[in-house]
């Protein structure tokens, strides 16, 4: 007990000595160069940061950006879980849908935001664009749980002629959620930077992006800095909740065997 | 079984094969890997179909399978386990009977919330023996079921089949490389020869289970019939 105190004390001294060593070599940065147009003073970001937190435009900014990620996300993983299980259902679905699949995974990621301003509104696009990226993440992952799906528990299963719903429910499942979760994790980090990057180039009204974009018209190293600590912050608090929620997941299944 | 025929593409795995198993007597199968004893016991148990010919009396029969590996979900428990080949064919009170009454036979009821990664190879291959052995199925099929456990735990377990064998009325089919095991345990020893599959002889156990202990001296005759013979 007291060994895992201790040990977890260590843990978070650590963490805060490996965070205190990148803020030093920030500011040996800034020391070095000595131009805040090319590396603001780490003190200046922070400070910015405090004057905007105080503001509701931040506020608002920072919850249309959630809104549009987690749309986003909500779209390519419902359409990524069910065309995946169609895909690895069906070969002919999948040959169809593989070379789209692979397109949109070597495309760049702007070609697809500068047709996607022409198609949609502007506060759309990152939603279309978030999509677009995280998709393809999903389905390849969703195809491969299935293919790799034991094929001697399925046998097992077809001797002792074990229902289809709980063939579905008892192997299918929980042999695609590892897979499923790493690519839900993978997503969080993906969309928060192609969204973001959506709205730097659509600016809609309430965005993360549009304030990135105004920091580079007024050349505001401090503010362009500040911003993208806030994206940065929101996407690791994202797949923290991602993380903590598998975690739950799992532990109720394992509490219910219990009893 | 009556003129069974098995192509893998070229290869004919089992061709015109014909054999006769009765009821209540452990069928040993013994031959050289790769004969085909595996196909045919699959076919057995309509784990793959036919290319010709048929299995007399085998339709709508129901089938515990023994594979070689445990099998089991690695995301359920022991007890899971084997309520998962049970709920499709009993109702829930009736399975539930059916599993506590099993994992006691094997001695696994402290164990029936482990999960398999925390069991022991042995333990893993008692949950799968009580998984087919609540099944209840027409015919118990088991293949290599013992390979690699030590030998007391095999005895144990062969314990557990030659007595659930004289209990209840059904079919027995056993795949073993071992003559020990299959001395111990069979009734009638098949030994199969191929590709194509044949029979190459059979020959009948004439010693009762509880006497083979002791019988030292008829059992090593025996032996030493069935090794001349798979060898030639």
């Amino acid at each position: 007990m007291t060994d895992s105190i201790t040990k977890n004390k260590r843990k978070s001294l650590n963490k805060i000595f490996i965070f205190i060593f990148w803020i030093a070599v920030w500011q040996g940065a800034y020391l070095v160069i000595q131009r805040d147009l090319y590396v603001p003073a780490p003190l200046d970001v922070f400070l910015r940061l405090k004057e905007l937190v105080v503001l509701e435009v931040f506020w608002r900014s920072v919850a249309y950006s959630i809104y549009r990620v987690i749309a986003g996300l909500i779209l390519s993983i419902v359409l990524g879980v069910v065309i995946g299980i169609i895909s690895s259902l069906n070969d002919y679905v999948y040959d169809l849908i593989n070379p789209l699949m692979a397109a949109i995974k070597s495309t760049p990621v702007l070609s697809f935001i500068i047709i996607a301003l022409i198609w949609f509104s502007s506060s759309n696009v990152p939603i279309f664009i978030c999509f677009l990226m995280c998709f393809p993440v999903i389905w390849t992952n969703v195809v491969a749980g299935i293919r790799n799906v034991d094929i001697k528990l399925l046998e097992m299963a077809k001797v002792y002629h074990v229902k289809k719903w709980l063939v579905l429910k008892k192997i299918y499942l929980p042999s695609i959620v590892p897979y499923f979760s790493a690519a839900c994790i993978t997503c969080l980090g993906l969309g928060w930077k192609v969204s973001v990057a959506a709205e730097v180039l659509s600016h809609p009204r309430n965005a993360i992006g549009s304030h990135l974009y105004s920091a580079k018209v007024y050349l505001d190293s401090s503010e362009l800095f500040a911003w993208t600590l806030v994206v940065i912050l929101l996407s690791i608090l994202f797949e923290n909740i991602f993380a903590r929620l598998i975690e739950k997941s799992t532990m109720n299944k394992s509490a219910k065997a219990k009893i | 079984m009556k003129n069974l025929h098995k192509n893998y593409g070229e290869l004919e795995v089992i061709k015109n094969f014909n054999m006769m198993i009765s009821p209540n007597k452990i069928h040993c199968i013994f031959g050289p890997s790769g004969c085909g004893k595996t196909t045919f016991i699959n076919i057995v148990a309509s784990l793959i179909p036919a290319d010709e010919g048929n299995i007399e009396g085998m339709q709508e029969k129901t089938v515990s399978y023994i594979f070689q590996e445990d099998r089991l979900l690695p995301w359920a428990t022991v007890e899971e386990n084997i309520l998962f080949v049970l709920e499709s064919r009993y109702d829930e009170k009736e399975a539930q009977q059916l599993a506590d009454k099993y994992l006691s036979l094997v001695d696994l009821t402290n164990f029936k919330n482990a999960y398999p990664r925390e069991l022991s190879g042995g333990m893993k291959q008692r949950t799968a023996i009580a998984r087919a052995f609540a099944y209840e199925g027409d015919v118990l099929v088991m293949d290599e079921p013992f390979k690699g456990l030590h030998l007391e735990l095999k005895k144990d377990l062969m314990e557990y089949i030659i007595n659930y064998g004289y209990r209840e009325n059904r079919f027995f089919l056993f795949i073993t490389h071992d003559v020990d095991e299959a001395l111990y345990i069979a009734d009638h020893i098949h030994i199969f020869q191929g590709p194509p599959l044949s029979l190459k002889q059979e020959i009948i156990v004439d010693i009762p289970h509880e006497e083979r202990r002791s019988q030292k001296e008829k059992l090593r005759q025996y032996k030493e019939i069935l090794l001349q013979r798979s060898k030639e």
